[in-house]
């Protein structure tokens, strides 16, 4: 799932096609990706993974990080 | 003495009263040469002879691309004195691009309807040997040891032109330089409006490094002192990047009382030289210490200060001054100092462009109040007046402006409104003193928001993995989001291999207030310069959108 998440967020949030980031990378606190992303993300999550996270659960504080993103998705 | 508007005038002037005045001292490492009016104007008037066996007329334009020698000044003063348009262009240096020369020049002949270019072998065989150096206009390179020295102290058989003139060319990319005509009607006036500012007396002594290709080089460092009479020590600007204590030097050797530098030449400063040779350095003798052609920066300005405070420099005698070649040079300047800085609100002066004092935030520089004659207005994007505290585009009217842009009406039309210019600066008044914030072309708009690329280049200065002074910022078209993205182009210090952005990134986030989308690093020595020898936001900007740093650079880790 940590793959997944990196590789879309890399091809499709990011701007920068040789950026390297790891589950742990902070990504809207360094400004890798905004805010703005975490709606894309939540589309991403359900349709790759067939989760429905809660908007509410899907924060800049968080969503900050692929780990974080991964331990919230496994709630549901 | 009776006033006058002709540089002809005041060099005859000098002549007759003062021949043997030591006017200019070249500077080259541990040897200096002085020269003499007598001499300067001896060899002045071998141009004008040859300018006119040449066939030249009036209005045509004459390139000088030399360095610093006696021919440099010459063949400058000579082709005012004669009527032509002299303007100089930079000395090509080692390590630029010869292809970026070779463009330049080659545009600069098209564009400005060039009739000579004077220089020396090692250049004239560069340009020779480029196959594009064609334009109906040039009649040929003078090689300045083909002009016969004739020992002559008069212009009798040499008559008055129409008119005075010369060509600032302004810095910009390649290609694009655009001839700034200058009157010297323009020139005395300025000298004139300067002068409060200034304070140059008799017995004064300017020491520069400035490149004689620029306003405050060609204007502050050469024209007016040679109009005042004030004696100029002048270093090669190649020489001084590479010791700048020798500027130091010379001052406390001589007792220099003017010197005109841009903010990051302070940085350059008292970076290099070691806290231990501090004491070797008397600057009580300055009396004007002028800061130009670049926002001035709070930092750079107080470790200069705390610095060379035992030298006796007293920071009442720093200026800054906002100028530019469209008004012959100076359009404001402090008076008595320091340098006033405000504290302005980040967000708010990024998200509403206007200011609000605060105790902690952005730090402006004030550059003073207009000089005499010169009138400047801070407006809105239609063009209205804008009240004090909100930020807009400068515009400047005063009787020491350019003519117009030399062939090219276009770009004149452009600029010129009702009598007005609009410098592309963007700036505020706040007390009746004028701030300047940054240009409008290199401004990045990020959803509605004015980011200010240096803002986000100071941080990167800073960082320790990367080179100072050699990394841009700029914004991209993002279709994604419809608005802009911001790229980082940095270099990085030898050694370093593999590093850790986010920091980076997010003190970019937390100061600036957005996103770096794209941070490239790279090698040292690959941010391209422009013609003016910075690094040039614009080139790199293309450079990237074409793909030219792709292969090179450096990987991060996360």
């Amino acid at each position: 799932m940590e793959e997944k998440l990196i590789a879309f967020i890399i091809s499709d949030l990011s701007d920068d096609p040789d950026l390297k980031i790891s589950a742990e990378t902070k990504l809207i606190s360094s400004g890798i990706i905004d805010s703005f992303s975490l709606v894309a993300l939540q589309a991403f999550i359900e349709r790759e993974f067939g989760k429905n996270v809660p908007p509410q659960r899907i924060t800049p504080q968080t969503f900050d990080s692929v780990r974080q993103m991964v331990d919230i998705i496994n709630e549901f | 003495m009776s006033p006058t508007t002709r540089f002809r005038d005041i060099m005859e002037r000098h002549l007759a009263t003062a021949p043997e005045f030591p006017w200019l001292t070249l500077i080259s490492g541990d040897e200096s040469t002085t020269i003499s009016i007598r001499r300067l104007a001896e060899r002045t008037y071998d141009y004008c002879s040859f300018y006119r066996k040449l066939g030249i007329a009036e209005n045509d334009t004459v390139v000088i691309i030399l360095k610093e020698s006696l021919d440099l000044f010459a063949s400058f003063f000579a082709g005012i004195i004669y009527g032509a348009l002299p303007a100089y262009y930079f000395y090509p240096s080692p390590k630029q691009s010869i292809e970026l020369f070779l463009r330049s020049v080659e545009n600069l002949l098209v564009r400005n309807k060039i009739k000579i270019i004077v220089s020396n072998q090692e250049v004239i065989s560069v340009l020779k040997g480029h196959h594009a150096i064609e334009a109906p206009h040039f009649i040929g390179f003078v090689e300045y040891t083909d002009v016969p020295s004739g020992n002559r102290s008069t212009l009798d058989d040499v008559p008055r032109p129409g008119r005075e003139a010369f060509l600032q060319f302004s810095s910009g990319t390649t290609g694009a330089k655009k001839g700034v005509k200058i009157s010297t009607e323009a020139l005395f006036n300025q000298i004139t409006a300067y002068a409060e500012f200034a304070n140059m007396r008799p017995g004064d002594k300017v020491v520069s490094w400035l490149p004689h290709y620029h306003d405050m080089g060609l204007i502050a460092c050469m024209l007016m002192p040679f109009v005042n009479r004030v004696e100029l020590y002048m270093l090669s600007p190649f020489e001084w990047v590479k010791n700048p204590r020798l500027l130091l030097d010379w001052i406390t050797r001589v007792k220099g009382t003017h010197m005109w530098l841009p903010n990051f030449s302070l940085g350059h400063i008292s970076r290099s030289i070691p806290d231990s040779e501090v004491g070797s350095f008397d600057l009580r003798s300055l009396k004007r210490l002028v800061c130009c052609s670049e926002p001035v920066l709070k930092e750079t300005v107080d470790v200069f200060l705390q610095k060379f405070q035992r030298t006796g420099l007293d920071p009442a005698h720093m200026q800054n001054c906002f100028a530019m070649a469209e008004n012959t040079f100076a359009m404001t300047s402090t008076s008595e100092g320091p340098i006033r800085f405000l504290t302005a609100d980040p967000d708010i002066f990024r998200k509403e462009h206007r200011i609000q004092i605060v105790p902690r935030g952005r730090d402006i520089a004030s550059a003073g109040k207009p000089i005499t004659n010169t009138e400047v207005r801070v407006v809105s994007e239609t063009g209205g007046t804008l009240p004090p505290d909100a930020v807009g585009e400068i515009l400047i009217r005063s009787n020491c402006m350019l003519e117009g842009y030399h062939n090219n009406k276009e770009e004149t039309n452009r600029t010129m409104r009702n009598g007005w210019f609009r410098t592309g600066d963007l700036g505020f008044f706040h007390e009746g003193e004028l701030y300047i914030t940054g240009r409008i072309k290199d401004m990045i708009i990020v959803g509605g928001e004015n980011i200010y690329p240096q803002d986000i280049e100071l941080i990167l200065n800073s960082c320790e993995y990367l080179l100072p002074g050699r990394n841009v910022a700029f914004g991209v078209e993002h279709s994604r989001t419809g608005t802009e993205r911001i790229v980082v182009l940095a270099e990085v210090r030898s050694g370093q291999h593999v590093i850790d952005t986010i920091p980076l990134r997010t003190e970019i986030l937390n100061v600036v207030g957005v996103s770096v989308s794209q941070l490239v690093l790279l090698p040292h020595m690959c941010l391209l310069k422009g013609t003016a020898g910075k690094i040039s936001r614009f080139l790199n900007k293309q450079a990237f959108l074409d793909g030219k740093f792709d292969g090179i650079r450096l990987k991060e880790t996360a």
